[in-house]
């Protein structure tokens, strides 16, 4: 048994599982559920949860992409020469491709959720402003569902095609 | 290209992922964040949120457990034979079987918060401090529960993940 690899692995998993289980629970469950209870407690509630969701994701998704490369250098018979010359390279490099683009989008959607509490906070933004701020907030993290649920996708099946 | 074993693979990760990844954010991040919070807050929203938050679990649950079966029967074939004599079977019989276990202990702790909501729901005025005394008491189990159910089902996914490489 490879142990190095076994325990890269096992942190790719674990880290990577967090990260999309986690966007997919904010963006289907939670923000949709604390926008429906009024924007005194969303206020509130973003101000306790914000802060303490984009750590943690940022920080699975910094684990995840990092134990990725590693795990690619370290696998017998794979390594980064094959990233997009074959067909388990083309789908690990789609699978890459996208986990950066969920990445730089659920900074974007952190960015949204970030003005939304302190203009929920600061009580001085104006509504029409406070729905813009929620309304990208919302397509940011179905978008950011969508790309991780794809990206592990493309690196589960990477093996079999 | 084994287009079956793609397919059924995605119909087992990806719920997989769902389940876990869920599971591990409401009961290690979400909840203690709202214990923080205290009531009334935690309470509206733990209410408006259980009903989607148990079909999630329960969806990505099934198909997880449903499609990792029909997989292992297509993989390894007779899959009895391989469960009890190599390690790759050892790793998934004892990831199958923490994953149904994790998947009782989060049921169960579903069924206590909902025990919560109801006390919750017949209470008229400010609660007795033995109904206070009683949402406390169940609190703590369900937050227990969840934890438990969380880290079981991360040991599986870990197990399974893992078991190509025993």
């Amino acid at each position: 048994m490879d142990v190095p690899l076994v325990i890269t692995r096992f942190i790719h998993v674990l880290s990577g599982a967090f990260w999309v289980g986690a966007a997919i629970y904010l963006a289907l469950i939670l923000e949709p559920r604390v926008r429906s209870i009024g924007p005194q407690l969303e206020g509130q509630l973003l101000n306790l949860t914000s802060k303490l969701n984009s750590a943690w994701i940022t920080g699975a998704a910094v684990v995840t992409m990092l134990s990725g490369f590693a795990l690619v250098s370290m696998t017998p018979g794979r390594s980064f020469s094959q990233l997009g010359s074959n067909a388990w390279g083309n789908m690990i490099l789609t699978g890459l491709i996208l986990s950066l683009a969920a990445f730089f989008i659920s900074g974007g959607a952190g960015a949204f959720s970030a003005k939304l509490r302190r203009g929920l906070d600061a009580g001085n933004v104006s509504t029409d402003e406070l729905d813009r701020y929620r309304r990208n907030l919302s397509r940011l993290s179905y978008l950011n569902t969508v790309i991780v649920s794809i990206a592990v996708a493309t690196m589960a099946a990477a093996r079999f095609v | 290209m084994d287009a079956e074993i793609a397919i059924l693979r995605l119909l087992h990760i990806v719920p997989g992922v769902v389940w876990v990844g869920s599971a591990v954010f409401f009961g290690w991040v979400l909840q203690p964040a709202l214990k923080v919070m205290g009531p009334p807050h935690a309470g509206v929203l733990m209410s408006n949120m259980v009903k989607p938050m148990v079909m999630l679990f329960h969806t990505s649950a099934w198909m997880t457990i449903i499609f990792g079966v029909i997989m292992a029967f297509r993989v390894r074939d007779p899959l009895f034979d391989f469960l009890w004599s190599t390690n790759w079977g050892t790793m998934i019989w004892i990831g199958a079987l923490l994953s149904v276990l994790g998947y009782a202990v989060g049921t169960t702790g579903v069924f206590t918060s909902k025990k919560i909501m109801n006390l919750g729901a017949i209470l008229q005025g400010l609660p007795t401090p033995e109904q206070v005394a009683e949402i406390a008491r169940l609190q703590a189990r369900a937050m227990l529960l969840t934890k438990i159910a969380s880290v079981l089902v991360t040991i599986a996914v870990v197990t399974m993940a893992l078991a190509q490489h025993v």
